[in-house]
């Protein structure tokens, strides 16, 4: 049996945005504090310089932090009541560093279901593209959300 | 270069072994971790009665630090090197509790002029096995 999806399509590819995000030198220390790295490159402007920037930069996940700023709307999606996170790709293209200020636009991609040993389950994506205040691409950063019966 | 650390691509080898990164996961830490984040708390990831409330068994990892701490072991392992995709798959939600991350060179390759490693990352403790798992790509600097 194909599984009729009713969702609200309309909210395919539509953006959207949040922003300005400020990237400070002070939120990059306290995310690194907060996971335990300690690459001087992402706090020590001196060792970020030697390494070839021109200041700090950020992990390459901390982009990550900021998704929540976008307020993505209920999809409406008729099927199960249990959702989970499932999974993320994060693809940095360019650095983000101290001192970057961000926009960060987001759509839906796609709705999907997917069989397998523990039942049906559908899939929500949700796909995020972070630039930077000169128009730079910095980070795409893609959700996935599991929906259960 | 600090023990284990590599620099060069050509340093890197099929079947090398990232690791094993321990890592104790408190609740302080992901109280921290909340706190960077702006997010409002408690929270699911931080109060045992509302994880209930959302048919967990206890407060869990947000998976977005889970992944911050994943991609740590490869930051450490080629500090030289830039993360280029990092794909995660939360198989199951993470306790605050002690893990062990660890990776596995599965491909490399030069593409578009980039020397590429490719590597399967887990997140995992004895209690409940493979916690997360995920695959990276990460450009080295090559001695040319």
């Amino acid at each position: 049996m194909v599984l009729e999806l009713d969702y609200d399509r309309s909210l395919l590819g539509k953006d959207h945005r949040a922003g300005p995000i400020e990237v400070t030198k002070e939120l990059i220390q306290d995310f690194c504090k907060a996971i335990g790295e300690t690459n001087p490159i992402y706090t020590d402007e001196e060792e970020a310089r030697k390494a070839g920037y021109p200041t700090v930069i950020a992990p390459p996940t901390l982009c990550t932090i900021f998704l929540r700023r976008v307020i993505i709307p209920d999809i409406r999606l008729n099927f199960g009541k249990a959702r989970f996170h499932a999974g993320q790709v994060v693809e940095p293209i360019a650095p983000i560093m101290a001192g970057d200020s961000l926009m960060a636009s987001s759509y839906l991609k796609e709705v999907y279901p997917k069989t397998g040993r523990s039942g049906t389950m559908v899939f929500i994506v949700w796909a995020t593209t972070f630039t930077n205040q000169r128009g730079e691409t910095v980070a795409e950063v893609q959700e996935s959300y599991a929906a259960r019966e | 270069m600090a023990h284990g650390q590599i620099e060069y691509y050509e340093d890197v080898e099929l079947g090398h072994e990232i690791g094993p990164l321990e890592e104790d996961i408190s609740d302080e830490s992901v109280v921290d971790f909340c706190e960077v984040t702006g997010a409002t708390m408690p929270n699911r990831f931080t109060d045992a009665e509302i994880a209930q409330r959302v048919r967990l068994s206890g407060p869990i990892v947000p998976g977005i630090m889970s992944m911050a701490i994943m991609a740590r072991l490869l930051t450490d392992w080629s500090p030289k090197g830039v993360l280029k995709h990092f794909d995660v798959v939360f198989r199951q939600p993470v306790p605050h509790t002690s893990v062990s991350i660890s990776a596995l060179v599965t491909d490399k390759r030069e593409e578009s002029g980039e020397y590429l490693v490719e590597c399967d990352v887990y997140l995992s403790n004895e209690e409940s096995g493979r916690m997360i798992g995920g695959r990276a790509i990460i450009s080295l600097p090559s001695r040319g």
